[in-house]
């Protein structure tokens, strides 16, 4: 008997293991966010020194190849990121000019946010400011596709001069900052600004006084 | 031949004088080794194990081991970069390791009519191994079946005519597959068997 009550309270006592076989994860939106870079490595970033930034940040919608016109993301948050786009260029050494004085790169922010759009940006969204006449631009790496559930920063530097003979123009650096789209919007600006400068931060060879 | 017939006939016989049957349930601790260390550092404090045998002797069982043990460790902020020095991701990692041993296992027990009993064993089989690393809102994973030998010490403490304290350590180490490296951990149970008959 008392050993049938022993088996009784072990067998009892055996869910209880089971909800440690799943651990925690995390507990705040910022532990989410994550900032990935790609380059090209045929690149010499010190052969080049200027660039070119529009005034406004795309909002990548999905609808554009249906006839739509151009969105843009809402001021709030394409100042945030473009003023970081601009301060962490000048302090790696690039000099800011106008499209139309021939800027060695020329840099493209766009954003996104949905849970069920499938990503599809293409080179059409920039036909409206792009200073260049051109086809469409090309990475020289594969990096995009696939789904996304958040809210997504696209930064691309593309390089005109590299046109290419089917005019495409090669994107040498892109960054792409991913989170969730919670909290309010200084909290999310917040975290816009850290993770462009991370995309400065682990991209070295940008620096134009750097070695690599 | 005969040396076989002979050893089956001597296995029958000690089994018709000695048939007994004991299951184990156990709460695993585990420590990580090699490669598995290298994914995740932490020891593992999620676990159990559950074990049957069947007594050919007093000192000899044989008999069967299945596990569930869970591995995790979260990784601070941090840069991750290709060997080309292309790509740089960063983030926080949360690195998980599910583990599910499933092994036959032979034990010799010493003193067995003892209360005391020290006991050493091998297991042999194979065990289910899933890496998880989440980074970000994604998360890249890849499980593989291993081939898994596992040496295992431990003490019996018998507290009854029928039932016995149950501690042993065990190092299971699965062997690499095409799809993962070699996985090894360390196992530690506490636990308690009863003699004869199922639950």
């Amino acid at each position: 008997m008392k050993k049938r009550r022993l088996r009784l309270i072990v067998l009892l006592a055996l869910p209880l293991l089971l909800p440690g076989c799943f651990p925690q994860g995390p507990e705040y939106t910022e532990e989410l966010d994550l900032v990935v870079t790609n380059r090209d490595p045929d690149f010499d970033f010190q052969s080049v020194g200027t660039y070119a930034l529009p005034d406004d940040v795309v909002k990548i919608t999905g609808n554009l190849q249906d006839g739509d016109d151009v969105e843009f993301v809402n001021a709030v948050y394409a100042k945030i990121i473009l003023e970081s786009i601009r301060e962490n260029m000048g302090n790696y050494g690039w000099t800011e000019v106008d499209k139309s004085n021939d800027p060695d790169v020329v840099i493209l922010p766009s954003a996104m946010s949905s849970t069920t759009l499938i990503y599809y940006y293409d080179y059409w969204y920039w036909d409206w400011w792009y200073p260049y006449s051109w086809w469409g631009w090309y990475y020289p790496y594969p990096i995009y596709g696939g789904s996304y559930t958040s809210g997504s920063v696209f930064i691309q530097m593309t390089y005109p001069e590299g046109i290419t003979a089917a005019d495409n123009i090669p994107v040498v650096w892109s960054g792409i900052l991913n989170g969730l789209l919670e909290g309010s919007t200084a909290e999310i600006n917040s975290r816009i600004e850290t993770s462009i400068d991370q995309a400065y931060t682990q991209s070295p060879y940008l620096n134009l006084g750097s070695a690599n | 031949m005969r040396a076989i017939i002979t050893l089956i006939s001597l296995i029958v016989a000690a089994n018709a004088a000695y048939a007994q049957t004991t299951m184990a349930v156990q709460y695993s601790m585990n420590f990580p080794m090699g490669d598995t260390q290298d994914f995740v550092g932490e020891p593992s404090f999620r676990g159990f194990t559950i074990d049957y045998r069947y007594h050919i002797t007093p000192e000899i069982a044989v008999g069967a081991s299945a596990a569930w043990y869970t591995f995790y460790e979260r990784k601070d902020y941090d840069t991750y970069t290709t060997s080309d020095n292309t790509i740089s991701a960063s983030g926080i990692q949360y690195r998980y390791l599910n583990s599910m041993p499933l092994l036959f296992v032979g034990d010799y027990y010493f003193n067995a009519d003892q209360q005391l009993s020290p006991f050493v064993g091998l297991a042999i089989g194979t065990t289910y191994n899933r890496l998880d690393n989440e980074m970000g809102l994604y998360d890249v994973n890849v499980d593989s079946w291993h081939f898994t030998l596992a040496p295992e010490a431990g003490l019996r403490y018998g507290v009854g005519d029928e039932v016995w304290g149950f501690v042993s350590a065990r190092y299971n180490n699965s062997f690499e597959t095409k799809e993962l490296d070699a996985q090894s951990y360390l196992t530690v149970n506490v636990g308690v068997m009863f003699r004869s008959g199922g639950f």
